[in-house]
């Protein structure tokens, strides 16, 4: 069964759904400062930002507190869609593209900051490949980072990395005390 | 034909997740041991998920030992019996030696009994290098309603009537014992009942038959009173006297 078909549980400090007998963490919230420097980062150039994978809504709250010009925010799974619709109506600089982003990356334009943080990816190559296609000259973009050092597994090159310590509690995706935030500036 | 039921400490050791299949395959221990289960749909399981920022890879292995003390006589049949449930039952299984349960039985199943194969080799596959204990059973063939029969080895036969405990790896055959990562995102697993089951009847155990005739060294009978032998390879006689 694919992610966008799990049943989430959203709970104050984290979105998760069970396997049987696991639990797949999706978002928590020990990443807030991750999500700020993400999103403070992406909105250096303020102008329009692409948000793909809208979460628990934490990056999204600190984008739009960067005077930006617009946000689109990429999202996938049902229950979190209906969340973002909720969460969107008090932002009218908000467009919201529903479905899986790669699925829809011919209807997208080029941006000035874009941040990429999704679950339960195919093919994680897909992103380095269709970035060239989403850019300006100047475009900044950062995406999660799951590598517990200097280095990503996407294929792009000149990637520049801001160390966060963070503390989370055990969990499925990210259990080390220093995030390293990947910057990229084209 | 006896039949030789698993111990009630029998259960399953599963892996943190990994980011990497080597992380995940070849770990030294587990992240968590489960004795308790009735069943589990993860008798054995590789999984890759495409989580957060990246692949993950889990693998789960169960443990067995039975209490083969009480067996006398040549072993010249052994099946290992498993009560499947739990679809989709896409995964695979082979039997393996182990030396988990601290290699005798008296200690309990443990996370780091993850790695303890006979023979275990990291960043290989484990074909020539592990003890296999029986054949393997891949995708469909696992039956979810009633019992799968692995067929043992005659290293199986061998251990159950030279030892007093033999203990068993189930693990995952196509990704895990061949050491083949996963490709794609994917659970691959079969589900299986342990001996915590309310009634035996849907237990893990051994069918073995033993050979008919002496298979015991006799001493201190007269010849005399010694109707007919059986089951002697003419290789085993070293001298016929008075023929």
């Amino acid at each position: 069964m694919s992610y966008i078909n799990k049943t989430l549980v959203f709970e104050d400090d984290k979105i998760y759904y069970t396997d049987e007998e696991a639990i797949f963490e999706v978002m928590m919230d020990w990443e807030d400062d991750i999500m700020k420097a993400s999103a403070d980062y992406v909105c250096e150039n303020r102008g329009d930002i692409l948000e793909i994978g809208f979460g628990m809504g934490m990056s999204a709250n600190y984008i739009q507190a960067n005077n930006i010009n617009s946000h689109t925010i990429v999202e996938n799974h049902p229950q979190i869609i209906e969340k973002l619709k909720t969460w969107a109506q008090d932002e009218p600089n908000v467009t919201i593209i529903e479905g899986d982003w790669h699925d829809i990356k011919d209807s997208l334009s080029t941006y000035d900051g874009i941040f990429y943080d999704t679950w339960g990816e195919e093919d994680w190559s897909r992103f380095a490949t269709v970035l060239p296609s989403l850019i300006k000259s100047g475009t900044k973009v950062t995406w999660w980072n799951n590598n517990i050092d200097e280095s990503t597994i996407h294929d792009i090159d000149g990637v520049v990395y801001e160390a966060i310590n963070v503390n989370p509690p055990s969990n499925c995706y990210f259990n080390s005390n220093i995030y390293y935030l990947p910057k990229k500036q084209f | 034909m006896p039949n030789l039921y698993s111990n009630t400490g029998d259960g399953r050791v599963q892996t943190p997740m990994a980011p990497a299949w080597a992380a995940a395959r070849d770990a030294t221990s587990g992240a968590s041991v489960t004795t308790s289960n009735t069943s589990s749909a993860y008798f054995t399981e590789v999984s890759r998920f495409g989580g957060r920022g990246g692949n993950q890879y889990r693998i789960n292995r169960s443990f067995m030992y039975f209490d083969t003390s009480g067996i006398t006589g040549t072993v010249t049949a052994a099946t290992i019996k498993i009560f499947g449930c739990c679809g989709p039952a896409d995964g695979s299984v082979i039997a393996v030696k182990s030396t988990a349960f601290g290699g005798d039985g008296g200690t309990a199943l443990a996370a780091s009994d993850y790695s303890r194969i006979d023979g275990f080799t990291t960043g290989t596959s484990l074909a020539g290098n592990a003890t296999d204990y029986s054949n393997t059973i891949t995708s469909s063939s696992w039956s979810t309603t009633g019992y799968n029969d692995l067929t043992g080895t005659s290293d199986l036969r061998t251990d159950m009537q030279n030892d007093n405990v033999v203990i068993i790896c189930f693990m995952d055959y196509t990704n895990d014992y061949l050491n083949s990562a996963l490709g794609s995102a994917t659970t691959l697993n079969y589900g299986a009942y342990y001996t915590d089951y309310t009634s035996t009847s849907r237990d893990p155990y051994i069918e073995y038959t033993i050979a008919t005739g002496y298979g015991d060294i006799v001493n201190g009978v007269a010849s005399a009173n010694i109707g007919k032998v059986n089951g002697v390879a003419t290789t085993d006689i070293s001298k016929v006297n008075g023929v």
